[in-house]
């Protein structure tokens, strides 16, 4: 089946022209707004960023370890 | 590919004596790990008994991680199949090592049960590592001296 000029297989085809007219879109209006919702999301975070979040987060050291905390309540 | 103990996660989002060792591994490695169903309530407990001012902060950085996709993803386990496989391992090993934890059994099993190589944990307190080990798992950091007696 073709949707929107591009060759996919039939059930995805199907499922897209469904999930449009469930919202009350045709499939290229549909595809317009999630190419827009999309691009607009923001990237995932990386590892290259999680340190300086960690540190915006002004986190007190825990007092005890995750393997501490487990010994500690008895954890079967 | 990279399986990690919850108490390796919990250092990386949280801040404990485990911090440190965890963002040199994350540097070298950039490991993309896998969250199981074992580990979101272990998450829950560690957040909110270590920081319970920012619990609410760090549960919501990390689910936003995990549908990023990038640092975290979701994995779906044959809980089953995972459990069984635990089991094993207990009637495997529990007659030598008594103080065996289900939960160590558990996050082992779900480590071979999704293929994984490499097994990350700092839970030196108890037979997890040991245990990992076993299952032909590299464990990460090395085996302690002590780890290793009860390997032999």
């Amino acid at each position: 089946m073709t949707l929107l000029q591009t060759r996919v297989d039939d059930k995805v085809a199907r499922r897209f022209e469904k999930a449009a007219g469930k919202r009350g879109e045709t499939i290229y209006s549909f595809l317009q707004k999630l190419v827009v919702e999309a691009a607009a999301a923001p990237e995932p975070e990386t590892w290259e960023s999680h340190w300086q979040k960690s540190r915006d987060l002004r986190l007190k050291p825990a007092r005890k370890t995750l393997a501490e905390l487990r010994e500690e309540s008895g954890e079967r | 590919m990279i399986y990690a103990d919850t108490s390796f996660i919990a250092s990386a989002y949280g801040l404990d004596a485990n911090t440190a060792a965890t963002r040199q591994f994350i540097e070298s490695q950039q490991p993309r790990l896998p969250l199981v169903f074992l580990h979101w309530p272990e998450l829950a407990k560690s957040f909110w008994t270590s920081h319970p001012e920012n619990a609410e902060k760090l549960w919501i950085w990390v689910k936003e991680d995990v549908a990023g996709g990038k640092k975290l993803y979701p994995l779906e386990l044959d809980g089953n199949l995972v459990a069984k496989r635990a089991a094993g391992l207990i009637i495997n090993f529990c007659p030598r090592w008594k103080k065996l934890r289900s939960l160590d059994a558990l996050h082992v099993a779900a480590a071979v049960t999704g293929n994984f190589k490499t097994f990350v944990s700092f839970d030196t307190r108890s037979y997890q590592r040991v245990l990992a080990a076993t299952q032909k798992l590299k464990v990460w950091p090395p085996l302690t001296a002590e780890e290793n007696q009860l390997f032999k």
